[in-house]
C-alpha cells in the first residue's frame, strides 16, 4: 500500500527552526551540524503531531539533546510514555528510500519516515516500520494512520490480572518452574499471602553484550472482593545476582510510582501492592537507558 | 460538501472518549483536512513584512494544531469548523507576530542575553553551511581528550576482548570507520550490532564527562 497519499503535514516554523539551529550550533563538523539540524525537525515534526493526538512525549530525552552523542551517532528518537523510543528519520525531497543508521537499531518500537521539503518549511508524516533494516523503499512504509492504531494498541493493558484467578492466562507467561532453579523458586515465596496465581515472564532488555535475561515475576492473591494484592519481582535467569542498577517501577494513571533499583549481589528486586479490581498499572524494567514497559489491568 | 465532511469529522472527534484510538484517527484525519483546506485564511497579511508572513502564519497554526485536541469539544456544530478554526488562526497570528518583534518565541535555550531573529532556513542554505571545511582545531582536540581520558572512564571494554576499550573504538570512528570496518578488527570479529550497542549506551552515559572537558 502507497502510504504517501495519506501522509500528514506539519508546519515548520520559528519553533521548530530555532531548536534545529541552536543543536547545529553544537556541532562543530559541518556534516554533523546539518545532520542535527534535520534530526531536529524531524523529531520536533514528530512530537508535534503525536502531542496533538493525545500521546505523552519527552522530547527533551532525546539523543538530539547530547551534543557528544550527536557527534557520533546519527539518531532521532523520541521517547512515547509507556509506549517507548520512537526513531524519525528525515527524508530528504526526491529521495525514494528512508535510511535507518545502525545506531537506531537498538531499543526502538519503531522508524517513522518523515519527508522534508526543499524550504523546510514543511515536514510530512508518510509511514513507518516496526524492523529495522539499512535501506527501506518508502512504498514499503505501512501508514501514519496504521501507526496510529499500533501506538493506541501499545497502551492497551496486555494483561487482565483478575482472568488469571480463574485460569485464563495471557500467551508469553510461563509457570516459575519453567523460568527459574529451585533456590530462586524459595525466594518467590517472600509474599506472605495465600499465593493463588503466580505466573513469570522472561524480558529481554537488549543487553547485546552480558545478553543476562531476567524474569519479572508477577504473584496475585484475592484481598478483598474487590482487591487484590500484587507482588511483583524481578530475578536474573542463569545467574545468580541482578545486574546492578536494574530498575522496576510500577506506576499507576494517577501519577502513584513504586520503584526500586537492585544494588550489588541482589538475588531478586521486589514490590508489593494492593489494588482495585479494574485498575489499570504498567511495570517498567529499566537499566541505563533500556527499558520494557507492560500494562496491566488488575 | 467539505464544510459538512469537517463539520461531521469535528462531531465524530466529540463522540469518542478521550485517549481512545478512535478519538487519534478521528482527530488526526480533522487537523490534517483543516490543513490543507482551501478556506484556511490569511488574515493580517500587511501585520509584517511580506518576506516573514508566510513563517508567521505557519507559526499560528502550528499552534492551533496543538489546542484543537483541547479545544475540539467546545466546538459548536452551528458554526462550520473553518470560520471557528480561522477565529482562532487570527488571535494566533498577532500573539506569534508580537513574540517575533519582542523576539521571545524561544524554545531552545537563549544564548546569554542575545536576542537574534530566528532564521527559518532552507535546504539549500543549510547545504551551503555544509560545503565549508571543519576546523582541524577541533577534531585535535577531540582526539586529544579521548587519547589522554584524564578522568579514566574510557577503558571499559566490550566483554571478552580486553582491547575492544572505548578509547579505542571512539578513536578508530574519529578516524571516521565505519561500524563493519570496526568490528572486523577484532579476532574473531564482534557483531557490529553489539560494537554499536556497546558504545551508544555507553555514550549517553558520558556525555556529562565530554561536557566537562570540552565545553569549558
Amino acid at each position: 500500500m502507497n502510504a504517501i497519499s495519506q501522509s500528514f503535514p506539519i508546519p515548520l516554523s520559528f519553533t521548530a527552526h530555532q531548536l534545529a539551529e541552536h543543536h547545529r550550533q553544537q556541532q562543530k563538523h559541518p556534516q554533523k551540524a546539518k545532520q542535527a539540524y534535520l534530526n531536529t525537525l524531524a523529531v520536533f515534526a514528530v512530537n508535534q503531531w503525536l502531542q496533538c493526538l493525545g500521546f505523552e512525549t519527552e522530547m527533551e530525552k532525546s539523543d538530539i539533546y547530547q551534543p557528544f552523542v550527536a557527534q557520533f551517532m546519527n539518531t532521532a528518537d523520541l521517547i512515547v510514555k509507556r509506549i517507548g523510543r520512537l526513531e524519525c528519520r528525515a527524508i530528504l525531497p526526491d529521495s525514494e528510500v528512508c535510511h535507518i543508521p545502525l545506531e537506531a537499531w537498538d531499543d526502538r518500537v519503531g522508524y517513522i519516515a518523515i519527508q522534508l521539503d526543499p524550504s523546510l518549511k514543511c515536514a510530512e508524516i508518510i509511514g513507518f516500520v516496526t524492523t529495522p533494516a539499512e535501506v527501506i523503499p518508502l512504498k514499503q512504509l505501512q501508514s501514519p494512520e496504521e501507526l496510529i492504531e499500533f501506538l493506541s494498541h501499545k497502551l492497551e493493558p496486555e494483561v487482565t490480572l483478575h482472568q488469571w484467578l480463574v485460569g485464563k492466562i495471557e500467551p508469553g507467561w510461563k509457570t516459575l518452574e519453567q523460568l527459574l532453579n529451585p533456590e530462586q523458586l524459595e525466594l518467590t515465596l517472600s509474599f506472605r499471602r495465600q499465593i493463588e496465581v503466580r505466573q513469570g515472564q522472561q524480558i529481554d532488555l537488549g543487553m547485546h553484550i552480558d545478553s543476562r535475561a531476567i524474569a519479572l515475576v508477577l504473584s496475585i492473591s484475592t484481598e478483598t472482593e474487590t482487591e487484590m494484592a500484587i507482588s511483583v519481582q524481578v530475578h536474573p535467569i542463569n545467574q545468580s545476582y541482578l545486574s546492578p542498577g536494574i530498575n522496576l517501577m510500577i506506576s499507576d494513571d494517577s501519577g502513584t510510582q513504586l520503584s526500586v533499583t537492585a544494588r550489588e549481589a541482589d538475588n531478586f528486586i521486589q514490590k508489593e501492592f494492593v489494588a482495585a479490581i479494574g485498575d489499570c498499572f504498567n511495570i517498567t524494567i529499566s537499566i541505563d537507558e533500556t527499558s520494557v514497559t507492560k500494562n496491566f489491568i488488575v | 460538501m467539505e464544510d459538512e465532511t469537517l463539520r461531521q469529522k469535528a462531531l465524530e472527534v466529540q463522540r469518542h472518549p478521550p485517549n481512545s484510538a478512535e478519538r487519534r484517527h478521528a482527530l488526526s484525519q480533522l487537523v490534517r483536512l483543516i490543513w490543507i483546506s482551501p478556506d484556511l485564511g490569511h488574515p493580517y497579511r500587511n501585520v509584517c513584512p511580506i518576506s516573514l508572513y508566510e513563517d508567521i502564519r505557519n507559526e499560528a497554526i502550528l499552534r492551533i494544531m496543538s489546542e484543537i485536541p483541547n479545544r475540539i469539544d467546545q466546538y459548536q456544530p452551528q458554526y462550520s469548523v473553518m470560520q471557528w478554526v480561522n477565529g482562532l488562526l487570527r488571535y494566533r497570528l498577532l500573539d506569534v507576530w508580537q513574540e517575533y518583534k519582542n523576539a521571545g518565541i524561544t524554545h531552545a535555550p537563549r544564548r546569554g542575553s542575545q536576542r537574534e531573529p530566528v532564521i527559518v532556513r532552507s535546504l539549500d542554505q543549510l547545504q551551503l553551511d555544509w560545503a565549508a571545511e571543519p576546523s582541524l582545531s577541533d577534531s585535535d582536540e577531540m582526539r586529544q581528550f579521548i587519547a589522554e581520558d584524564p578522568e579514566h572512564r574510557l577503558n571499559k571494554h566490550i566483554g571478552k576482548y580486553p582491547t575492544a576499550t572505548l578509547k579505542f573504538l571512539f578513536l578508530a570512528m574519529l578516524d571516521g570507520l565505519t561500524w563493519d570496518e570496526i568490528a572486523k578488527m577484532f579476532d574473531p570479529p564482534i557483531p557490529k550490532t553489539t560494537v554499536c550497542s556497546f558504545v551508544h549506551r555507553n555514550l549517553r552515559k558520558l556525555e556529562p564527562y565530554f561536557q566537562k572537558h570540552l565545553c569549558e
